[in-house]
């Protein structure tokens, strides 16, 4: 357990699966040197077999005695799926088109986003699927750091965040196996395990993680927990609303998500709403958030009808999502602490209008300042 | 080209060159396999130049030694368990020659698949070998896993495996390219290909130097004094090593020195402890026998029927072995292998006194409710309490049936 931890929140009734968060990790972080097939950050439709292919199959993660549980290690081809791109300059010359790797022609049978959009149950009366947005959870109890026999992934003391010591990794590839979200991949290229960093360059010097950042739905909160007056901290710890994923893996994941009870109703016969039968069951949401989702769903429910007939509520006020700066809080002066802690330089940040936080009380352009700094 | 005299490190017979193998013979005494021949044939090497020519290995003495699958910890990987749970011993045919300045060693091993762990695969692993040094002349040895505290371990590691360039590794950041991005980059991505053709790595080879698991730190500087190689023949692998006898790493340059010999099949998945590995033999550079392999040939006289039954009442409850496994997960090493792998005296030391080795395993957040070590101002402790007040003669049966175990 870190001594404080960043935290991110998701509001999957916001979510509209285009792909922008993913867009921007992969060209940030994972576009070369062997991470090209990596996907830090992917948005897979529920339900489906999602990425890497029945992931939640894969074994990782711990029983309830607290011991690690033997996984797999899934197939860059079958499982992950090759990126390839197409011939487009030899059909200038007559090529049929074909799916190529590395200039090699190949038949891909999985990817990201196979099943992108594929509804489960029948048009027009009962079909649903949402979109389930994943990053590196940054557990306080990681599968993937329990994994290492070289002790070469870390927890962050200052931010809770998940690192790999690529100085120390040899590429033995368990912390896959031990990862039940199978958000730790592997660099064939490099031979060494890489994954998600929470952008952590960039919430250094006061920058929301691209992801966060670049979401046109505005579905991410990111936050320290003890940050009481920050709305990662209400929507998880105050309201309870936002749950992590797959509780029952064991490893106390710090992505949190609103589960997505706000879904249409089913139709009759006749293609009219039948009121209170919410096309997404909870059976299913259930399975993905554990036991909280029951309270979640109520107090989302309760608050969503007391914003109807008051006007006010601000648990749905925050998931309005009105302004960056609220849902951004990341605490510049902290860091900078921390970087005088360490003896390193503390980096000014790049914009100030998320540098708020816990020990980062005000700020104005380019000056930050609390907790006894500056 | 100065034209050095090839002797192969001591007077015949080749019993001597290595000595104090167990498993290949239990008597210490090692035999020839004429099979060694094989490795004469067809395997042409980088690392044979004219002091070490194929002409001066036919004639090295060759010696057999026994390795067994390690697998004292399991692992949280289903396919490997899978492809190692029926893992036997196998047996590697080991020469060795020097010519004053260099030593050379070439190990010989049966394996029918050349596995490479490629560049475009999560699930593939590249055969290789390692051979493992103690760094100083002592009677108390070196865990055989990488060492032990103030017991250090040099080791040299081989893998089969493509060339590869390490910006992280190198700090080469700027390197950096992005593949797909041809239309914009056509002219970084051909200068990214070059800076690794130049720079990459052709040849897997590595120095480490360990005193135990987790210490074991790449000594980049010893690059230049030692040469690794390894061809397949379509049935076995041919490992050569050639080092200067003397550097800052190793000397070489002693009446005897401790070995171990590690393998990893990339077919089986093997990699890190998933491998075969050898109990220590000695590379002497003459006849004499020494106090370290006394150490090493020192076996129990005791009761081994009657250490089994000892063994059951105080080493079963968190020991597996056999075909015994009341243990819990991950809470200690099975010792299935360890007669195989282990010296009599290092069993007798374990017992005795736990702490000496903490055999590697997992990481102590696998298994919070039975953890295997206690961390102690800042030093591991093993959870094994000492068994010195029992009786020698106790002991003795214990370590007489542990050496047995092996399969």
């Amino acid at each position: 357990m870190s001594k404080r931890q960043l935290a991110m929140v998701m509001d999957l009734n916001k979510c509209i699966g285009c792909q922008t968060c993913t867009v921007a990790c992969k060209t940030q972080w994972t576009n070369r040197n062997g991470r090209d097939y990596m996907y830090w950050n992917n948005v897979e439709t529920y339900p489906g077999q999602g990425y890497p292919r029945n992931w939640q199959e894969a074994g990782g993660g711990f029983d309830a005695a607290g011991d690690l549980q033997p996984g797999e290690i899934p197939n860059i081809e079958a499982d992950y799926g090759v990126p390839w791109e197409y011939n487009f300059d030899e059909m200038r010359d007559g090529a049929i088109l074909t799916p190529q790797q590395d200039g090699k022609d190949v038949q891909p049978t999985w990817g990201p986003n196979w099943d992108e959009d594929v509804a489960t149950g029948d048009y027009p009366s009962d079909n649903y699927f949402f979109y389930l947005p994943r990053i590196c959870n940054h557990c306080s109890n990681p599968g993937c750091l329990s994994a290492c026999p070289r002790d070469a992934i870390f927890k962050r003391d200052q931010d809770g965040v998940v690192l790999v010591d690529l100085d120390r990794c040899q590429g033995y590839r368990y912390c896959i196996a031990g990862c039940p979200y199978k958000k730790i991949y592997f660099n064939p290229k490099l031979s060494k395990s890489e994954k998600c960093i929470l952008c952590f360059p960039r919430v250094e010097q006061g920058l929301p993680p691209a992801c966060a950042q670049q979401c046109v739905g505005r579905i991410r909160f990111v936050g320290f927990l003890d940050d009481e007056e920050g709305q990662v901290h209400k929507l998880v710890n105050k309201y309870k609303v936002a749950i992590g994923l797959r509780p029952d893996y064991g490893t106390q994941p710090n992505v949190y998500y609103v589960p997505p009870v706000f879904s249409p109703d089913k139709f009759d016969a006749d293609g009219a709403p039948i009121a209170g039968q919410d096309r997404i069951p909870d059976s299913d949401l259930q399975k993905l958030f554990g036991d909280d989702y029951k309270a979640a769903k109520e107090t989302l429910l309760a608050e969503h009808k007391k914003r109807k007939e008051t006007g006010e509520s601000e648990l749905m006020d925050i998931l309005i999502a009105f302004q960056h700066k609220e849902m951004f809080r990341l605490d510049n002066n902290y860091y900078q602490s921390v970087a005088k802690e360490q003896g390193r330089p503390a980096l000014a940040p790049v914009d100030d209008r998320y540098v708020k936080g816990k020990h980062t009380k005000f700020a104005t352009h380019y000056q930050v300042a609390g907790g006894g700094h500056h | 080209m100065k034209n050095l005299m090839i002797k192969s490190l001591i007077a015949l017979p080749a019993a001597a060159l290595m000595s104090g193998c167990t498993g290949g013979s239990s008597t210490g005494t090692a035999t020839i396999d004429t099979s060694c021949k094989a490795s004469n044939s067809s395997a042409i090497l980088a690392t044979t130049t004219a002091s070490f020519n194929e002409a001066a290995w036919k004639n090295a003495a060759c010696t057999q030694v026994a390795l067994y699958p390690q697998q004292t910890m399991g692992t949280n990987d289903k396919a490997v368990n899978a492809a190692m749970a029926d893992a036997k011993m196998v047996t590697a045919n080991v020469k060795a020659l020097t010519n004053g300045e260099q030593i050379a060693l070439r190990v010989m091993w049966p394996d029918s698949t050349d596995s490479k762990q490629g560049s475009f695969s999560s699930q593939t692993y590249s055969d290789g070998f390692a051979l493992q040094f103690a760094q100083n002349d002592s009677t108390d040895l070196p865990y055989i896993g990488m060492g032990s505290n103030d017991r250090p371990v040099v080791i040299y590691l081989q893998k089969n495996d493509i060339t590869s360039y390490e910006p992280n590794g190198n700090y080469d950041h700027k390197a950096q390219r992005a593949d797909q991005s041809k239309n914009m980059f056509d002219y970084e991505l051909k200068a990214y290909n070059q800076n690794v053709a130049d720079n990459g790595r052709p040849d897997y080879q590595k120095a480490f130097i360990s005193e135990g698991v987790r210490s074991m730190t790449e000594v980049r500087s010893a690059n230049k004094s030692f040469n690794m190689d390894m061809v397949h023949t379509g049935t076995h692998w041919v490992g050569t090593f050639v080092k200067d006898m003397r550097d800052d790493l190793l000397d070489m340059d002693r009446v005897e020195v401790p070995m171990t010999l590690a393998l990893w099949d990339g077919a089986k998945l093997n990699r890190d402890g998933q491998k075969h590995l050898s109990s220590w033999v000695t590379v002497q550079t003459g006849n004499a026998t020494g106090d370290v392999s006394k150490a090493i040939a020192w076996t129990s006289t005791g009761d081994a029927n009657r250490g089994k039954q000892l063994a059951t009442d105080n080493c079963a409850s968190c020991h597996n072995y056999a075909d015994l496994d009341n243990g819990m997960p991950y809470m200690a090493p099975n010792l299935s292998q360890i007669g195989g792998q282990s010296t009599a005296s290092y069993i007798k030391e374990s017992i005795v006194d736990p702490d000496a080795a903490l055999v590697p395993g997992y990481n102590r957040n696998a298994h919070p409710n039975y953890a295997w070590y206690n961390v102690v101002d800042g030093k591991r402790m093993s959870a094994m309490p000492s068994f010195s007040w029992m009786e020698a003669k106790d002991i003795d049966d214990i370590v007489a049936y542990f050496q047995s175990l092996k399969k």
